[in-house]
């Protein structure tokens, strides 16, 4: 077992941000921890690191407590925050070996490791330029190097792609795909589904900080099996008309993004024309409807109510 | 080993700030150079001279202590720019802080000790060095004399530098802005300078200013240049250590907040 957590609870001051979260991560896999923005997930990624103290619970790292043997346990980990944390001032070269040096490697080992990085982030070739003369993207991959020049067994991913143009982003996720060929345990979050659905084995999906959904991609997919999804593409949709096709019989959710209405139902035939009723009343233009195979968004919307980035 | 890595580098990062330095060395030395352009003209003027005769007016408005104009000034001018590179120093921890970079280095395996003493000896090595810098400028340029004994100037130098470095320290832990605290420090700075004595000396301040850092390492340097041994500076050296002992004692309570890093 690569991290166990048992009955975690955070509280900051009355606000409960994690509430009694047990969850076990496998060595090798990859991880997904999925949920909104202030659902809980940076809180959980900040105890297993150490950085926070939980009020109550355990979290074991390949056997160590985190609270009783924190050194050895962030020995094993590697953080890739979801904020830049790089000197802008000094190359990326020194940012890469400062924080290996942390690590406590030295000589001709630090050099052959940041070297190795630095090539696995593909920055080798501008290793000597300051970060501030860097694009967005590669300073996500610089972030990324400084996390992981130690080598170590467990990498925790914090929102890694936020703010960075796809092809970037890509990179990112396909450096993910082969840390973890190479053995490593990630730990990854994200509120973006389809990244979390292109490279996570399991997926735990966090809400109001409880761990609502836990389970391999296909099971919790496989949970939504008799329920269909009814997008419907339309302008000049109103919040009042998605209220109203709440209300519905046979609709178990319903969210709105920009001019797509995505409907959970058992049956999609039984309501479609009660939808397109309220559509017509409320003076939305349809220009498509289609029924299309659950994805972790739908599972999402399914047990919350809401859309990931609502 | 980390120790040495993270004070090196914070004092590399530091010291990269090359406008920040060069104003630190340059302005005392401005400063001390316009004071003795001033006495020296006055002086000349006093002699009767006639190139320098209404160039200007020396107004006594001052209680001066200890003898030589230029000593008392220099001193003085030094006691402010510790104080002044310390709150840089002082800022540079909240930066890490904005920055997310500490952060990170909250995550590596080394205690949160051994992370602060290493940032704080790489702040006090940088202070300790341009403390020097400008002691041994003011030396060869303009001849002030720091006493008879360098060892005894590397001893208040190492308490002055204690105590700045704990008062910036001190005050980067209550502020989390960067603009904030150094708008803080800079009041601070001045404040003290003022309480001291440092901008006009008299009677009045003379009971306030045993509150400030500045005088007792004012006076520790004075009491050197007027010829005085290790004996004369050793109550000063006992209050510098008291005074940067509790600020750094206070300081490492803030700091043992768990959200260091924020």
């Amino acid at each position: 077992m690569a991290i166990k957590l048992t009955n975690v609870v955070k509280r900051y001051d009355t606000k409960l941000a994690v509430d009694n979260i047990s969850l076990d991560i496998e060595e090798g896999e990859i991880f997904g921890l999925l949920g909104p923005n202030g659902a809980g997930k940076s809180t959980t990624i900040k105890m297993i690191m150490g950085l926070l103290k939980a009020n109550s619970g355990e979290i074991k790292i390949k056997g160590l407590d985190v609270k009783a043997d924190s050194i050895a346990a962030r020995r094993l980990m590697g953080l890739v925050p979801q904020d830049l944390a790089i000197y802008e001032n000094i190359s990326a070269r020194e940012n890469v070996t400062f924080f290996g040096s942390l690590y406590g490697l030295k000589g001709s080992n630090l050099k052959k490791q940041v070297d190795e990085a630095l090539e696995f982030t593909g920055l080798i070739d501008r290793q000597k330029d300051k970060p501030k003369k860097y694009s967005g993207g590669m300073k996500r991959r610089l972030n990324i190097a400084c996390a992981i020049v130690h080598k170590p067994e467990i990498i925790i991913m914090d929102e890694p792609t936020v703010g960075i143009d796809p092809q970037s982003r890509n990179h990112i996720l396909e450096s993910v795909r082969e840390l973890n060929r190479c053995g490593t345990t990630v730990i990854y979050t994200s509120h973006y589904m389809e990244e979390v659905e292109a490279i996570c084995d399991r997926v735990g999906i966090v809400d109001h900080g409880k761990l609502i959904a836990l389970g391999k991609k296909e099971e919790l997919k496989k949970q939504l099996n008799k329920e269909e999804r009814l997008v419907i593409e339309a302008l000049d949709i109103r919040y009042n008309t998605i209220e109203q096709i709440k209300k519905l019989q046979g609709v178990a959710n319903a969210s709105v993004n920009e001019n797509s209405i995505e409907i959970i139902t058992k049956d999609a035939q039984l309501i479609l024309q009660d939808v397109l009723f309220v559509l017509s009343k409320e003076n939305a233009v349809v220009r498509s409807i289609s029924l299309q195979q659950p994805d972790l968004e739908s599972v999402f919307l399914s047990l919350t109510g809401r859309k990931l980035r609502d | 080993m980390v120790l040495i890595r993270l004070a090196v580098k914070n004092a590399k990062a530091i010291l990269s700030n090359y406008l920040i330095i060069a104003f630190i060395i340059l302005m005392p030395i401005m400063q001390l150079y316009m004071i003795k352009l001033i006495t020296d003209n006055a002086a000349a003027a006093a002699a009767g001279m006639d190139a320098y005769q209404g160039f200007v007016d020396i107004v006594l408005t001052s209680k001066v202590n200890y003898g030589n104009l230029m000593e008392v000034y220099s001193s003085g001018i030094l006691v402010q720019f510790i104080l002044l590179t310390g709150m840089i120093a002082g800022s540079m921890m909240i930066t890490e802080r904005e920055q997310k970079t500490m952060l990170r280095l909250c995550s590596v395996p080394i205690s949160k000790l051994k992370l602060l003493s290493g940032m704080l000896l790489g702040h006090s090595a940088v202070l300790f060095i341009i403390t020097s810098v400008i002691i041994l400028i003011t030396r060869v340029a303009f001849d002030v004399s720091w006493g008879s004994s360098w060892i005894n100037v590397l001893l208040v130098t190492v308490f002055a530098v204690f105590s700045a470095a704990a008062m910036a320290f001190l005050i980067s832990g209550l502020f989390r802005s960067s603009k904030v605290a150094g708008g803080v420090m800079s009041m601070v700075v001045i404040g003290m300078t003022f309480m001291s004595g440092g901008i006009i000396q008299s009677d009045s301040l003379d009971v306030v200013s045993n509150f400030t850092i500045n005088k007792w390492i004012s006076e520790a340097y004075l009491s050197l240049m007027q010829g005085n041994g290790l004996e004369s500076i050793a109550v000063n050296l006992l209050v510098l250590a008291a005074i940067g002992g509790t600020m750094m004692l206070i300081a490492s309570m803030i700091y043992r907040r768990e959200n260091l890093y924020e």
